[in-house]
């Protein structure tokens, strides 16, 4: 997908002007935030879950080569070829040639972040594969010509009416032609469609959410089904999977499993947690021939390397987009590429480069929600503050604000005259101070008070209070 | 097409080994701390009271029926036929447990068929306690496709099963000493989505239902 994270600013404005987003977005967050917040009342202790589970994931990134060579050991042992791709090219490349050598010509692929990061869909369009989508959520945006715009529920910008759209446009020619408009009309007409992809295809791809060094074993998580399918009736079976994915063992699996669902749907434990390793035995009657996984670094390896690498533990499970603020009236396409919410926002310029997105690390509040509620204990805003400062020091960022921190610098230097420039502050915005301590317009700040009010001054500075205490106590 | 890109994996790996390596870990102390968890003795927590087991399947919208053994199997199979108004023959594995159970003049193949799978019966290795989950291993009596194609997933369950956590399941496959399967399916009711306005929606590209037969002897 080519990234848009450069024009953030146009996709903001874009996304706040959408009323049906934003309808969308509104009934998104009180469920996400509402079902999580049941499923972790459950737990005797959430807190020592997150504890473990950041615990296991950072264990596992400290010796990550040693578990990745026991996976590869593993994995080949029972009969898996192994990828390893540098690069998002390098993996389109491998998935591309295994394809052909197959003769595919449709791929049934399920839910994966990493496909969109690699682009993957593309690659296989420009082959002449036809990739399809058989998660619903995926399979929508796909007929829409969209990307996902949530890590989990890849349409939750879409309304039931847009979909019914969609539907009536391209399932025409399957000859469905009756009007849809319950929920339920709409997954089994896609159910119906889907079943005859499944059973044709040729090579199904699935990511991965953990892959277990102990058993060389990929597990997927979902509760549609649909990646069983993929993995089960084609002849092949591709796993595409960054190579932050690895745990040690089955155990880490069960504690990881446990936080994971909960986080991410509020659910104890998905529908369908499956393990796979290795390609059908001889003696089965179905599965896959052959098994192959591209394992794909495209900047992991960089992270890792850099301050940044907490964001390495990152189980994708999106409660950071669901309970954060900004993506909360923006949704997720106006992040401008595959990673949206506090986690796209350091991943996106970690992967693509500062240049290329910018924007994303300041479009955050500093309010510290995603921290509080991630599994893995990931201190986004901390990672986020630190992209700042990378920015800051490239002489990267608009001209404004750079000119607005070197003045405030100044200032911050000199007691004084910080002290003096904010009682000065303090009167001016006093006689514009309309009723009721609130000022209506601001110069230099019409982008706030534009959709709210800026809430004037009550009284003093601290510092004049401080002073004027001390000096009651003094006398 | 193995080692084709054996270059890109020695540079990953250098490139990971610049700071993992400045740790100073020796490979033997790590492969010790996985081991121990690989092996450790712990006894495996069987359930006996059903009761928790019981409610977890109901919260995750799975049906179940109790019997007191295999024999009343046939006799539960027609009803749940006969309630849910099914037309069709009930497909169960080859090579199974199932196989041997006189099915009278029930209409039932072991002919598994992708394309007309409407109903399959088959058995589940294990049952855990703590999530209302169903564990099946698959096999040459146990193929994968027969816990997803169909609409209606019945599964067999022995009583004696039944363990607290996920966590027991992998000391039992240890114990066990075999090769792991191709597929661990770890089944927690039926197949779902929440991806239109989060209206939850039972019976997306997996079964739409799913009924539970415990054999409690
Ligand atoms: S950063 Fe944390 S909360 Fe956000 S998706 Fe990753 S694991 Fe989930």
């Amino acid at each position: 997908m080519q990234p848009l994270s450069r024009q953030f600013k146009k996709n903001v404005a874009k996304s706040i002007a959408d009323k049906e987003l934003q309808k969308s977005l509104l009934t998104a967050k009180k469920c996400l935030v509402h079902n999580r917040l049941n499923a972790i009342k459950l737990v005797t202790d959430f807190e020592l879950l997150r504890e473990k589970g950041k615990q296991i994931k950072q264990h596992t990134l400290s010796h990550l080569d040693y578990y990745l060579e026991e996976f590869e050991k593993n994995f080949t042992a029972q009969g898996g070829q192994l990828h390893w791709a540098k690069d998002a090219s390098e993996a389109r490349k491998i998935i591309v040639d295994i394809c052909k050598h197959h003769d595919a010509k449709t791929v049934v692929k399920g839910k994966s972040m990493v496909g969109e990061e690699i682009g993957i869909n593309e690659a296989l369009e420009e082959a002449g594969v036809e990739p399809i989508e058989t998660d619903l959520g995926e399979y929508i945006v796909q007929l829409a010509n969209e990307a996902p715009s949530h890590i989990i529920v890849p349409c939750v910008h879409k309304t039931r009416q847009q979909i019914i759209d969609l539907f009536s446009k391209h399932h025409k020619k399957y000859g469905c032609d009756k009007k849809l408009t319950e929920v339920s009309e709409l997954v089994a007409e896609a159910r119906k469609i889907m079943r005859t992809k499944f059973l044709n295809a040729d090579v199904g791809i699935t990511g991965a959410n953990f892959l277990v060094a102990e058993t060389g074993s990929t597990v997927v998580v979902t509760n549609e089904g649909n990646g069983d399918l993929c993995s089960t009736l084609p002849k092949v079976h591709i796993v595409t999977a960054g190579l932050e994915k690895i745990v040690p063992g089955l155990d880490d699996v069960s504690l990881l499993v446990r936080l994971l669902g909960r986080s991410a749907t509020g659910q104890e434990i998905t529908a369908y947690t499956s393990f796979f390793t290795g390609p059908k035995r001889d003696v089965d009657l179905d599965g896959p021939e052959e098994m192959h996984m591209v394992l794909i670094d495209n900047g992991r390896t960089d992270l890792l390397n850099s301050e940044l690498n907490e964001m390495l533990r990152c189980i994708r499970c999106g409660a950071c987009l669901n309970h954060c603020p900004v993506y909360g009236s923006i949704g997720g396409h106006a992040y401008g590429w595959v990673y949206p919410g506090p986690m796209g926002a350091v991943l996106t310029p970690a992967i693509l480069g500062l240049e290329e997105a910018g924007d994303l690390p300041n479009a955050c509040t500093l309010n510290g929600r995603c921290e509080s509620v991630c599994p893995v204990k990931i201190p986004l805003p901390k990672l986020l503050r630190s992209l700042r400062v990378r920015q800051f020091k490239k002489n990267q960022g608009s001209k404004t604000s750079r000119f607005a921190l070197k003045i405030w610098a100044q200032f911050a230097k000199h007691p004084k005259a910080y002290h003096w420039a904010s009682n000065t502050g303090i009167y001016l915005l006093s006689l514009i101070t309309a009723r009721k301590g609130s000022i209506k317009f601001l110069p230099l700040a019409r982008g706030w008070t534009s959709s709210r009010n800026f809430p004037a001054p009550q009284g003093k500075t601290f510092q004049s209070l401080w002073l004027e205490q001390k000096e009651k106590k003094c006398e | 097409m193995n080692n084709n890109n054996q270059n890109s994996r020695d540079e990953i790996l250098e490139k990971i080994r610049c700071v993992t390596e400045k740790k100073e870990i020796s490979k033997l102390n790590i492969s010790e701390e996985l081991n121990q968890s690989m092996k450790e003795k712990a006894k495996i927590n069987y359930v006996s009271d059903l009761k928790l087991f019981l409610s977890k399947l109901k919260d995750v919208g799975a049906t179940v029926s109790i019997i007191s053994n295999t024999n009343e199997l046939v006799k539960e199979v027609h009803q749940y036929v006969a309630k849910n108004q099914i037309k069709t023959t009930v497909t169960i594995p080859e090579n199974s447990t199932l196989q041997d159970i006189d099915w009278n003049e029930a209409d039932v193949t072991t002919q598994y068929d992708a394309e007309s799978l409407i109903v399959s019966v088959t058995n589940a290795s294990m049952g855990i306690e703590e999530t209302g989950t169903l564990v099946l291993l698959s096999s040459p009596s146990s193929p994968t496709g027969m816990n997803f194609l169909p609409e209606h997933h019945l599964i067999v369950l022995n009583s004696t099963n039944i363990v607290k956590s996920m966590e027991d399941v992998w000391k039992l496959l240890r114990a066990d000493k075999r090769e792991l399967p191709r597929t661990i399916n770890l089944i927690t009711g039926p197949s779902r989505t929440a991806d239109i306005e989060y209206e939850i929606e039972i019976g997306a590209h997996g079964p739409k239902k799913l009924h539970v037969i415990i054999i409690n002897e």
